[in-house]
């Protein structure tokens, strides 16, 4: 016979499995749409589907990627949604990959010129480096959050990096400068 | 792999490098990475760069903070109707009209139940030996599982990395004689946020972390576990948890008992 949870201590279980990544959920949202009310939004979205199906929600298994996986979703749908150019845009292989030259990054970059940056990206690409540099999920993990095969994280990843890089010159070239004088 | 007797091994290498910083490549493949990034300018310039960036735009998007009512507005709009059994279960004794009450009830008292709620938890779960299994993951993550990167920081990226923290540096260095600073970040591990230095010396690693409490935790005596071959060390550093660990030798307790007063010391005077 299945067993019977009262109702409160199932909540207080969900609160204290999901709520601790709420921090990291928004700002990976943040970072995603580039707009913090949008952002707010998506997050609140993203707990309130989480809470309608912590029922299917394994005890013991990774709380964290699920909860990754929900905003995910809820970001694509909002970016298919507001902007109908994304698959026209965005689809990988229009994508080119023109730099020319891979200028080193001081770690001193200002938070806010990263930020503006990353905004400048591709968002395909965008997410793939907030997930794997900043959350730090493994490949495999990233993998199943957005069903693609691993082989595309890695590549993804890899022209990730390098578009930030040169969006980071773009939006920061004193940085360039300075780095050579230094 | 044979990587080093290839003929351009720095074309084997540069398409790795993504996978060397991600940390997803096997022990053995990172071993050979390390050895040629060592003697080649080349491919260490092109490591330093990901991992710059890595570091940087990991810095700037943690630099982002949710508003404060956030929390309170996510819990406000939970109901308590779903998923509130477990299995397929549906509520059987919530007749219409005890429901709605409760709800009401509910929704007024959101805030109260959750934050009782959670600290209650806590306090039943985190006993002092879980608290320093918290420890043990971060050094098992973070160390263990090669998280060092391929040249340590300097001094001065240290002290810009720990920020507030920096006093900390001061402290293993006095105490720690002979190591050398392999790492010194704040990182998070499993959506915990750490401040994690590692010093090595005679490929032996002691690493220092100390971990933002969450509601609840504490050690009010400090506490030591040997957990799979690594000694912990737990105590309790005002709004933080410290661990002082590596694998078990005859100076770590030692070290551990110099270090604790003065990591305590450092984070009181925040
Ligand atoms: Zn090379
Ligand atoms: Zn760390």
């Amino acid at each position: 016979m299945p067993k019977v949870v009262p109702a409160e201590s199932r909540r207080n279980e969900f609160e204290a499995a999901a709520l601790p990544h709420m921090d990291d959920l928004f700002r990976t949202a943040s970072a995603m749409v580039s707009n913090r009310t949008q952002a707010e939004d998506l997050v609140q979205e993203t707990y309130l589907e989480a809470w309608k199906s912590f029922h299917r929600f394994e005890t013991g298994t990774n709380c964290r990627a699920w909860l990754f996986k929900i905003l995910i979703h809820r970001v694509h749908h909002y970016r298919r949604k507001w902007y109908q150019v994304f698959s026209k845009n965005e689809s990988e292989d229009l994508i080119v990959d023109n730099i020319k030259y891979e200028a080193p990054i001081p770690e001193d970059v200002k938070d806010e010129d990263l930020l503006t940056a990353l905004g400048r990206m591709p968002a395909m690409f965008r997410e793939i480096v907030l997930l794997a540099d900043v959350q730090e999920f493994a490949y495999k993990e990233i993998a199943k959050m957005l069903d693609i095969p691993v082989g595309t994280v890695m590549s993804r990843l890899s022209r990730g990096r390098k578009h930030l890089r040169e969006e980071l010159l773009a939006v920061a070239p004193a940085f360039a400068r300075e780095g050579q004088k230094a | 792999m044979n990587l080093i007797h290839s003929n351009s091994p720095c074309q084997r290498v540069r398409p790795l490098l993504d996978s060397y910083v991600s940390n997803e490549l096997l022990i053995e493949t990172n071993h050979d990475i390390l050895r040629h990034v060592g003697d080649c300018p080349q491919c260490r310039t092109a490591l330093q760069e990901i991992e710059g960036t890595r570091i940087a735009v990991r810095r700037a998007v943690r630099s982002i903070h949710p508003p404060a009512d956030l929390r309170e507005r996510i819990c406000a709009s939970l109901t308590p109707r779903e998923a509130a059994w477990t299995g397929s279960l549906r509520p059987r004794l919530a007749a219409p009209h005890v429901m709605s009450r409760w709800m009401a009830v509910a929704a007024a008292l959101t805030a109260v139940v959750l934050s009782v709620g959670i600290l209650r938890n806590l306090t039943l779960h985190r006993n002092s030996t879980g608290l320093l299994h918290v420890g043990w993951m971060d050094h098992k993550e973070c160390v263990q599982a090669g998280h060092l990167p391929a040249r340590p920081p300097t001094r001065e990226q240290a002290v810009t990395r720990l920020a507030s923290h920096s006093g900390l540096l001061g402290v293993v260095e006095a105490e720690m004689p002979g190591y050398v600073l392999r790492q010194a970040h704040e990182c998070t591990v499993a959506g915990r946020k750490y401040i994690h230095l590692a010093m090595a010396k005679g490929g032996h690693i002691v690493s220092v972390s100390l971990v933002r409490k969450n509601p609840g935790e504490r050690l009010p005596a400090p506490k030591s576990a040997t957990i799979e071959g690594v000694e912990v060390f737990g105590f309790d550093s005002g709004d933080y948890l410290g661990f002082v660990m590596g694998e078990v030798s005859k100076d770590l307790p030692g070290l551990a008992t110099k270090l604790t007063p003065r990591i305590q010391q450092v984070m009181q005077t925040l």
